[in-house]
């Protein structure tokens, strides 16, 4: 019998096993949404309950597993290294790349993305997200591409005044116009011009 | 020949062809552009196409993918750095000619590939395209099904780099899709009386949030733009169609390489251009001249990355099995315009693969010219910042979700899936089965149910008809092949007893 002592032995690095807690973000919603799903099933007619039972108990017993060694990754239930097909594919391709490009390639240094950058663009894309359900999309293109790009910095007038123009020509003449998309302005827009009786 | 001619003159239609050239115009763009390649752009295109008529709105999708490859070898040519990953090979000698004074015989061997390859695809296509309708005229709704199974198995296998984590975002994926009324007994699921639910998830803002809104996220975080110098013209045009020409034997000996590989799923372009490049420097004479501005190495890889469309394609028009991530889009484009993917397409709209055919080609030679002719303005884009790239992704993302169904909530699915996306790629769980199992979910879940009740021996029809078998056994195969891969190498590696 083997030591339970060394059995317990952590195998990952501090460095892994933080990489690997950040997985928690996306295995707990998985697995919640699987069981949730599969146990929900049991109320609905066979035809409709069967899909979600069989693949909601499926995905629930992986992201569980994954979610264990998460936890407990000294056991290696739930490690899943096997790479599928694309594994395969990327490594004929890393060793034919490292035989023929032989660091030909000029690879930008690459950026350690901090929290706080993370932070910021999920402001920005939340910020975009609320500007579209005030204002609606004919406005709130205007806002969202002045506003994010002076919220990163980037006040060069030229590119962003033919980016502006570009885009309305897509949304306001081809979309609005030509295909008839709905107007839309917004939770907060629509009724100040609709008082204002401009619409 | 009656089914020929009918898609042939719809591409000539001048509405279809400012189409063709417009999105022949986009493809090549962000082909040049950093941190954006034909998937997201295509991904972008689907809500605008979707007031449009199906034909030119696959003409407008086919011309995008088709040609953002040769924009990512300009790029690689001029600037050493691949527009696009696939354009990596291009660059092995495409840089050292251009600093040797050979940029343009470099661009115009390229171009010549990226014609010619568009032309292998698109016979290709048009020769196994009679094979595959025989094959198809087998199949049922047992087969259905099992295709349908079989895609979405596929590219859980072959997206992630781990096979598990593609199974269980595929898994999702079929969950997400089963939100809603059922399609046969109606029966609403998991709405919480909310109305906004009972429609169920729509694929278009979960596609848009996962695959581009993602990018645009990952872009804002990271930031790119290609700031170094590019190289001159010069050289000649001429020399580089010829050295095509004289180089025929290679040019046909990748085209095939690029064709196999790209019908296996998940390789893709990428893993074909190096193919194709690798067994060159084998085969050709005076090898030791590949990497230091030999025009060969440039035939081989660009002839991969061009030909292997029609492989890549395949697949996907008549099984409704993606090769790639971009033909997972395809799919989601086929849906939304009504068509079933899979067998049913070569059954009843035999026009639209043929316009597609078509289309590949014509976009193929109208990219080289326009890519050619607007190389100033090209290298002006390559210095495209990423700040000013993801707020156009983000609008296109918002506005496409939205002008769907007139929902707001649609947007609001497109945010949570832009955050859930990126999370995704961080922790190596690739969206694409995600948004693949949406897609095709419903498509498996019909096929089930319509098997079941034409079978006299319940779900044993899926065993008991050969064609159903054998895909159950491909499925079998894709998903539990690294496990029979290692239990095959621990055999091989345990030495003989005595």
């Amino acid at each position: 019998m083997s030591d339970p002592s060394e059995k317990g032995k952590p195998a990952l690095t501090a460095a892994e096993l933080k990489k690997l807690r950040g997985e928690l973000w996306i295995i707990v919603p998985f697995f919640l949404f699987a069981l949730y799903l599969f146990a929900g099933s049991f109320r609905y007619k066979f035809e409709a309950s069967t899909v979600p039972m069989i693949i909601g108990i499926g995905t629930a017993i992986l992201t569980g597993m994954r979610l264990f060694y998460i936890f407990f990754p000294q056991f290696r239930i739930g490690e899943f290294k096997e790479t599928g097909l694309a594994g395969g594919f990327d490594h004929m391709k890393e060793e034919i790349e490292e035989e023929t490009l032989k660091g030909r390639i000029e690879e930008p240094e690459a950026k350690t993305v901090a929290f706080a950058d993370e932070k910021k663009a999920f402001i920005c894309i939340i910020g975009c997200f609320v500007v579209f359900l005030l204002l609606g999309y004919i406005v709130g293109t205007f806002f969202v591409i002045v506003g994010t790009s002076y919220y990163y910095g980037y006040k060069d007038k030229a590119p962003l005044l033919i980016s502006l123009v570009s885009l309305y020509l897509v949304v306001y003449v081809v979309l609005y116009k030509l295909l008839d998309a709905p107007a839309d302005f917004g939770l907060l827009l629509e009724p100040i011009l609709r008082s204002l009786n401009l619409l | 020949m009656d089914q020929l001619l009918p898609p042939l003159f719809a591409i000539f239609q001048w509405q279809n062809f400012l189409l063709m050239i417009l999105g022949t115009f986009i493809g090549v763009v962000v082909g040049v552009l950093p941190g954006i390649g034909a998937t997201q752009a295509m991904a972008l295109m689907i809500p605008l196409t979707w007031k449009m008529d199906i034909t030119p709105a696959f003409i407008l999708l086919i011309s995008i993918y088709a040609t953002s490859k040769f924009g990512g070898s300009l790029t690689a040519i001029l600037f050493n750095i691949p527009g696009d990953n696939p354009n990596a090979v291009t660059l092995i000698d495409g840089f050292p000619m251009a600093q040797n004074g050979q940029a343009k015989t470099a661009i115009g061997a390229s171009a010549t590939v990226s014609i010619l390859g568009g032309l292998f695809s698109a016979v290709s296509l048009l020769v196994f395209m009679p094979v595959m309708y025989q094959i198809i005229l087998l199949f049922g709704p047992a087969e259905f099904f099992m295709l349908a199974l079989f895609g979405l198995s596929a590219i859980a296998a072959v997206s992630a780099k781990t096979l598990v984590k593609g199974l269980m975002a595929g898994g999702i994926g079929i969950l997400i899709a089963t939100i809603g009324y059922h399609p046969l007994v109606g029966q609403a699921r998991y709405t919480f009386g909310t109305m906004y639910l009972e429609e169920g998830i729509h694929m278009v803002p979960v596609i848009l949030g996962a695959l581009a809104m993602s990018e645009a996220l990952i872009l804002w975080m990271e930031g790119s733009s290609i700031v170094s110098e590019g190289v001159p013209l010069s050289g000649s045009y001429k020399q580089g169609i010829i050295a095509v020409f004289k180089n025929m034997p290679l040019f046909i000996r990748s085209c095939l390489i690029a064709w196999v590989v790209g019908v296996a799923p998940g390789a893709g372009s990428s893993v074909s251009g190096f193919v194709s490049y690798a067994s060159a420097t084998k085969t050709c004479k005076n090898p030791e001249t590949f990497g230091k501005g030999d025009v060969r190495g440039v035939i081989a890889g660009d002839t991969a990355l061009h030909a292997c469309a029609g492989g890549d394609l395949l697949p996907t028009l008549t099984m409704g099995i993606p090769g790639s991530n971009a033909m997972a889009i395809l799919l989601g484009a086929f849906v939304l315009h009504g068509v079933t993917p899979g067998p049913q397409i070569i059954r009843l709209r035999a026009d639209l693969i043929y316009l597609i055919i078509f289309t590949l080609f014509f976009a193929h030679c109208i990219s080289v010219f326009m890519a050619v002719g607007f190389s100033n303005f090209m290298e002006k884009l390559t210095k495209t910042r990423a700040e000013l790239i993801s707020p156009i992704i983000v609008v296109f993302c918002l506005v496409g979700s939205y002008i769907m169904r007139e929902y707001w909530q649609d947007m609001l699915v497109t945010t949570f899936f832009g955050i859930l996306g990126y999370y995704m790629r961080k922790h190596g769980y690739h969206p694409i089965p995600l948004v693949l199992g949406i897609i095709l979910g419903p498509i498996a879940e019909f096929g089930l149910f319509e098997a079941l009740s034409i079978s006299d021996n319940g779900p044993l029809i899926f065993i008991t008809r050969i064609p159903s078998l054998i895909i159950l056994l491909c499925i079998l195969a894709v998903v539990f092949w690294p496990y029979i891969e290692r239990l095959y190498l621990r055999k091989k590696a345990v030495p003989p007893a005595g």
